[in-house]
């Protein structure tokens, strides 16, 4: 039933009576603008009102106690044509009405005239006279607006439209004025009586009624927002009572909500107003579960009007345990069981409430807010089924079933069973108290309603990503599986909820879940796991020390039942910190060589364990060199970052400095390498924050060079401070733990792992050369094996690098070049690589001819230079070298150019494979060479001594000998014969010998001389070095030695001219004399058949052709048949003068076309290509020594040209 | 006493400091802690979502059972604080729990100032333990 304002009419009722039900279907249909007091916002609103007649008995109620149903507005309906009838008539009725409500004080009422179209049109020329004008004047008085009149509506043209829909209009106004009136009044007595809340005779239950109330008047009026307020502040009111009642302050009303409560009647969600309810409260018989649902419900009924279900999802918690809470603090007395039943019912009254407003688009806001819902009914469900004995693993028993009909009854009668059976179909579910009921009939029902409670409530967690929440659920089912004899099911919700625990670090939480695991396991007879939990368990910081005992002696026990091949494989995490890898041994790791390594066990298990054996495996790489340069450079740039250095190292390519320039000044900022992602993330996988930074040196610089700021920065800062998200755990949580299968494993054997920290020594043979890395750990017991994987590993990660070198021998100088010919050091290196030398290792060393060698240092062998020698090495650690001190001296032979002396030394040993044959270059300190020297018939030698190196070499006693001792020439030195010279680079020392010729003799015999020399080599100062003098021998060859010719040559001016002039004809005489005749004959041997021809000489002149023009020929060949002497003159003319050097004269041996060649033709036919050398006249040049040349170097002066003379003249 | 649990959990999640109030089921009250970092989870998203400087530190209440009523707070670099109070203690305002939070976050800057703490690791301080003490205590 709805209860409305109510509007009286009066006058001719006949005429209301036509009209009400257009008014009463208009009036709502259009919304009117409430313009409130108090400032308070105005808000357009639809008016209902019910009409009643009016009668005096509404009229005179003081303080009203409600508004609906008591008439806020009255009106006054006449339809009086004219004004006559209405001075006789309707004008006292009227009277009478309008003096009743001025009695009250009423203001709001209205009068309407309800006119005819005709009765207006014939009073239109007599204004102020129509019924209208008098009613108006007889009561409008200030308020002539409530006095109006309609053109009757029934005649449906559009004034009459017009003159309705005005009507309707002002009514709706005035209404909404006198609602608010009505309002006002009724509020200000609502706070008056809340005001007197402190007064003893107050009671909540009639107060409640009253803002209810106005809070029912809001929602008539649509406001269901301020409805909705009216019953918030009735709830804090309400709360607020009873939490002032926990403190002490209980008022006299709150005795009646503190009565026990009989019955535990669910929420029963729905737009009606309880009545049965409202009744009671009004009675003052209400029970706070009845107050609080009344409550609750009419709250949800206003939000789901104002379409805001989730706000319902989001009060409904908070409404459960607010009431659970005010049951303790009133200590309410309510049968066991009973407030978890409401809890239940409320809850799946408010889910199944929540599902009728499901949308698609809503359905997240929804979740966020159910899950904890269905969490909470899961929870009150598990009560009661505690209560009664449903729960897996206890039997109901009789009290139990009499708690079971005493809940049920309590529960009252389904609220839901005379909903439309649509609306059920629609729901698909039964309603909360069936499935209530139905759960505590059977504990096989119950286990089917709790397990479906569980499973939506996991899954709504999940859905909105409460995970944690989803798990502890999942805890709880785990418990209650265990209890149902399904410990396989508890294991896996358990192992769930561990995996999380242990990533995220809560340590009490995984051990708790740890020990329920154990329980799982043992029940499941999974021997492998309840050993690892077991040991999870002994070694658990959270747990006191005697159950960290139990469990260890229960693990020790259960690994003795262990019964199969391969061990049994346990993950170290959490039981044993296995720290970092130490090398223990010193130097390079050599192939084939013992490795120790040192490892630190921090065991956290509570007693001694005895290990077999201790593995850390090797993981074995071959890398090549690049690959090992790279990580090398790594480890340095490591290094370098971690100490903060600024300097970078040598060998990066990044480390170049940058240098920024701007206007103001330039930037240099020295950094170091950013070491790549990679290492980032290995180093930051435990905890970032441990990272370090990679500080590096800024230096600011001004324009003029000068430091402006020196700054430490931080090159990898957007990498450091770069905000990451919690996301996923700190701890990785690797359970599916795989041994690695490596060959390589360094192994203690026999370790006792005590408490707390251990060190152990391992130790293995290197049989591969290449990179090891340490891998996992492995501490093998009897049965079973801990196993910490590589990244479980603290500190450093550990890797070898395990070479091999063969030993190495080089032969090399020392410092300088080496020279020949004298005592040079040398150096034999011997590199032992990984290798050691025994003592007294020998090492070969053949030298090629001409080079000997003998070992300095060595005292026993004589202090000879041989070809061969055996080097004694003395021991050699691995990675060592060793230098012998060599002598060598190459021999210095004639040395006739400045080419290097080229040896070979063959190396032979026992550590080398093969013989190393080493090539060694020496370089000649001097060179000599030889000349011949004419002076017509005289002859001369000169030796010359030509210094190569910058070192200086002392030279003296030189002497020429004549290698043949039947040849007799004399040999007369020319130079000091004690004279010593030092010669060096640039500088050479000359000897001369005059040689004395027998022209008597025809023939002119080969001489073989042999040039020797002192030689010793002197320091940088000059000072001779002491070394004994060498000797160097020079031997040589002179041939065609003897003078065959002379030439003397002249020039002289032509006839009549006393001097050679440019450009006047000069001849030149040649004049050629043999020195013996019988030369020709004894130079060219076994050609003496030809005599004649052996006499022809070409003689040629050869002048420059910018100072002579050789007139005629300037070449002829001479026969010397007749005499010892022959002239040629010809003209030659000067082109220029001065002194000018004379054309030179070239003889040369003429050697005709020979006869004795042609007749040795073949068959009449020239043979052109045999003898070709005799088929045509050839030019034979001679030896220096057989031509010489007076004139040679002679000059004539040549006079200028004749033209210039006279200035010439002239001027001298 | 104010409050009946006090925990300072890590960026990661991983508790920092757990102090639980004598007498009170220690376990119980370490799974309230860890099934509230689902909501401070759910609440911090929520507000990144916003854009925004001026971001409210402290999350409220994050949820509530019949005992336990659990209030959550995080700082910038995201360390969550998390406060549990009986919820039968009536009397104790929002204001006030936010103020605890406010004091256990400079504490907590205290520990963080050490140089020899690392961030993100276990709170051992005596001085923090004190403080705890004191805040809990309600002077």
């Amino acid at each position: 039933m709805n209860r409305r304002p109510i509007v009286t009419y009066a006058g001719d009722n006949s005429v209301f009576c036509g009209l009400q039900a257009g008014l009463a279907t208009g009036l709502p249909q259009e919304t009117v603008e409430w313009r409130r007091s108090y400032g308070r916002p105005s808000r357009c609103v639809h008016v209902e009102v019910d009409f009643v007649p009016f009668s005096e008995e509404y009229l005179g109620k003081d303080a009203p106690r409600t508004i609906l149903g008591q008439p806020i507005f009255h009106t006054y309906w006449t339809d009086c044509a004219d004004v006559e009838a209405y001075k006789n008539l309707a004008r006292d009725s009227l009277q009478a009405w309008v003096m009743s409500l001025k009695q009250q004080g009423i203001t709001d009422w209205m009068v309407i005239l309800l006119e005819t179209p005709d009765t207006r049109k014939g009073n239109k020329l007599l204004p102020r006279t129509t019924v209208l004008d008098k009613i108006k004047n007889d009561f409008g008085g200030k308020q002539a607006e409530r006095c109006m009149s309609v053109i009757d509506p029934l005649k449906s043209d559009s004034r009459s439209m017009e003159s309705w829909q005005t009507l309707l209009t002002k009514m709706r106004h005035l209404l909404m004025v006198a609602y608010n009136r009505a309002l006002n009044r009724f509020e200000e007595s609502m706070r008056a009586e809340r005001e007197r809340r402190t007064e003893k005779s107050w009671s909540f239950c009639s107060y409640f009624l009253l803002q209810e109330e106005l809070a029912q008047v809001f929602q008539l009026l649509a406001l269901y927002d301020e409805a909705l307020v009216q019953y918030d502040e009735l709830d804090a009111l309400f709360t607020q009572f009873i939490l002032n009642s926990a403190a002490g302050d209980s008022p006299p009303w709150l005795n009646i909500f503190s009565q026990p409560c009989e019955k535990w009647e669910g929420l029963h969600l729905t737009s009606e107003l309880d009545t049965v309810v409202q009744g009671k409260i009004q009675s003052k018989e209400v029970t706070l579960l009845e107050f609080r649902n009344y409550l609750f419900q009419r709250q949800c009924a206003l939000l789901f009007q104002l379409n805001k279900p989730w706000e319902v999802a989001v009060r409904a918690l908070t409404f459960l345990q607010n009431t659970v809470g005010e049951l303790k603090i009133l200590e309410i007395g309510l049968a066991p069981g009973g407030v978890a039943c409401w809890g239940v019912l409320s809850c799946l009254e408010v889910i199944d409430a929540l599902h009728c407003f499901k949308e698609p688009t809503t359905t997240d806001a929804h979740a966020l807010h159910t899950a904890p819902l269905w969490a909470y009914a899961r929870d009150k469900l598990q009560e009661l089924g505690s209560l009664c004995g449903l729960m897996p693993g206890s039997e109901t028993s009789s009290a139990q079933l009499h708690t079971v009909i005493s809940l049920v009854c309590g529960m009252g009668n389904d609220p839901h069973t005379h909903d439309q059976p649509q609306e059920h179909s629609s729901l698909s579910q039964d309603t909360p108290m069936t499935r209530l009921k139905d759960s505590l009939s059977s504990p096989q029902a119950f286990k089917k309603h709790f397990l479906d409670l569980s499973e939506v409530a996991i899954s709504t967690y999940k859905h909105i990503g409460r995970i944690r929440s989803a798990r502890l659920i999942g805890r709880d089912l785990a418990t209650f599986y265990m209890a149902q004899g399904e410990p396989q099911k508890a294991a896996t919700f358990l192992t769930d909820q561990l995996t999380m625990f242990l990533e995220e670090g809560w340590l009490l939480l995984a051990a708790q879940t740890h020990l329920d695991l154990a329980k799982c396991y043992l029940a499941i007879n999974d021997l492998e796991r309840y050993i690892r939990t077991c040991a999870q368990l002994a070694g658990s910081v959270a747990l006191s020390a005697d159950v960290r005992k139990r469990h260890f002696v229960k693990m020790m026990s259960a690994i003795q039942d262990v019964n199969q091949d391969t061990p049994l494989l346990i993950p170290s995490d959490r039981i044993f910190e296995v720290g970092g890898l130490k090398l223990v041994s010193e130097g390079r790791i050599i192939l084939e060589s013992e490795v120790k390594v040192e490892l630190s066990v921090l065991s956290k298990l509570p007693d001694d364990v005895s290990c077999g054996t201790i593995y850390v495996m090797l993981q074995h790489s071959q890398e090549d060199d690049i690959m090992s340069v790279k990580r090398s450079s790594e480890i340095d740039r490591k290094t370098g970052c971690s100490t903060g250095s600024s300097q970078p190292a040598g060998s990066k390519s990044q480390s170049s400095a940058m240098v920024h320039r701007s206007g103001s000044g330039s930037t240099e900022s020295d950094r170091s390498s950013v070491p790549s992602d990679t290492t980032d993330l290995e180093s930051s996988s435990i905890n970032p924050m441990t990272q370090p930074l990679h500080m590096s040196l800024h230096l600011e610089y001004k324009q003029d060079k000068a430091l402006s700021s020196a700054a430490v920065t931080c090159s990898n800062s957007h990498k450091v401070l770069r905000r990451r998200d919690s996301q996923g755990g700190l701890y990785k949580v690797d359970r599916n733990i795989i041994k690695e299968d490596l060959k390589d494993k360094l192994t203690a054997d026999d370790v006792i792992i005590r408490p707390g920290s251990n060190t152990i020594v391992l130790s293995t043979k290197v049989t591969k050369k290449g990179r090891y890395s340490a891998s996992q750990v492995v501490l093998a017991l009897d049965k079973v094996e801990f196993i910490c994987s590589k990244t479980s590993v603290s500190g450093p990660s550990l890797s070898l690098e395990v070479v091999s070198e063969n030993p190495r021998i080089f032969l090399g100088r020392r410092d300088r070049d080496l020279l020949a010919g004298m005592h040079q050091p040398m150096v034999l290196t011997v590199h032992s690589g990984s290798w050691h030398i025994a003592k007294d290792t020998l090492v070969k060393l053949r030298t090629s001819r001409g080079l000997s060698v003998k070992c300095e240092n060595n005292e026993s062998n004589n202090d000879t230079l041989e070809r061969d020698l055996e080097v004694v090495l003395p021991e050699v650690c691995p990675f060592s070298s060793i230098a012998v001190p060599l002598t060598v001296l190459a021999d210095l032979g004639p040395q006739r150019d400045a080419a290097t002396v080229e040896h070979t030394v063959a190396i032979s040993s026992p550590l080398i494979d093969h013989r190393l044959d080493i090539d060694v270059h020496f370089i000649p300190p001097f060179m000599s060479s030889h000349k011949l020297h004419t002076a017509n018939t005289s002859k001369f030698v000169q030796v010359t001594v030509t210094g190569l190196v910058s070192r200086a070499v002392e030279l003296s006693c030189p002497s020429l000998t004549l290698m043949d001792p039947e040849q007799h020439f004399k040999l007369i030195p020319l130079h000091p014969p004690t004279q010593t010279l030092v010669v060096c680079t640039d500088q050479a020392a000359s000897y001369m010998w005059g040689m004395e010729v027998d022209y008597t003799r025809d023939e002119t015999p080969v001489i073989k001389m042999g040039f020797t020399l002192r030689y010793r080599p002197l320091d940088e100062n000059s000072q001779p070095l002491p070394e004994d003098f060498k000797t160097y021998t020079y031997t040589f060859e002179l041939q065609d030695y003897k003078t065959l010719y002379t030439i003397r040559a002249r020039v002289e001016p032509s006839k009549g001219s006393e001097l050679c002039r440019a450009g006047n004809m000069c001849h030149l005489h040649i004049a050629l004399q043999q020195v013996s005749s019988k030369l020709p004959s004894t130079e060219t041997d076994g050609t003496g058949a030809s005599q004649a021809s052996q006499h022809s000489i070409m003689y040629e002149v050869l002048a420059d052709q910018t100072m002579w023009a050789v007139c005629g020929r300037t070449a002829g060949v001479l026969t010397l048949e007749g005499g010892l002497r022959q002239s040629v003159t010809m003209d030659v003319m000067p082109l220029t003068g001065g002194f000018l050097p004379l054309p030179s004269v070239r003889l040369s041996k003429y050697i005709p076309a020979d006869a004795k060649h042609t007749t040795s033709k073949d068959g009449g036919r020239k043979m052109e290509y045999v003898g070709t050398a005799s088929s045509v006249p050839r030019l034979q040049p001679f030896t220096p020594g057989q031509v010489y040349n007076f004139s040679k170097a002679q000059q004539v002066h040549v006079l200028p040209a004749s033209n210039t003379l006279q200035g010439d003249l002239s001027l001298t | 006493t104010m409050a009946v649990c006090v925990a300072v959990i890590g960026k990661e999640n991983s508790p920092l400091y757990v102090w639980v109030g004598s007498g009170r089921e220690e376990l119980h009250l370490h799974y309230l802690a860890h099934t509230g970092l689902d909501v401070i989870q759910e609440k911090v998203a929520a507000v990144n979502k916003t854009p925004g400087d001026t971001r409210e530190l402290y999350l409220g209440l994050l949820y509530a059972s019949e005992e336990y009523k659990v209030f959550g707070y995080t700082t910038n670099t995201r360390i969550k604080f998390v406060i549990i109070t009986d919820a039968a203690n009536t009397t104790l305002r929002d204001n006030e729990i936010r103020m605890m939070f406010r004091r256990l976050h400079n504490m907590y800057t205290n520990v963080v100032c050490n140089p020899f703490y690392i961030p993100g690791e276990q709170i051992t301080s005596r001085e923090f333990d004190q403080g705890v003490g004191a805040l809990v205590a309600g002077n």
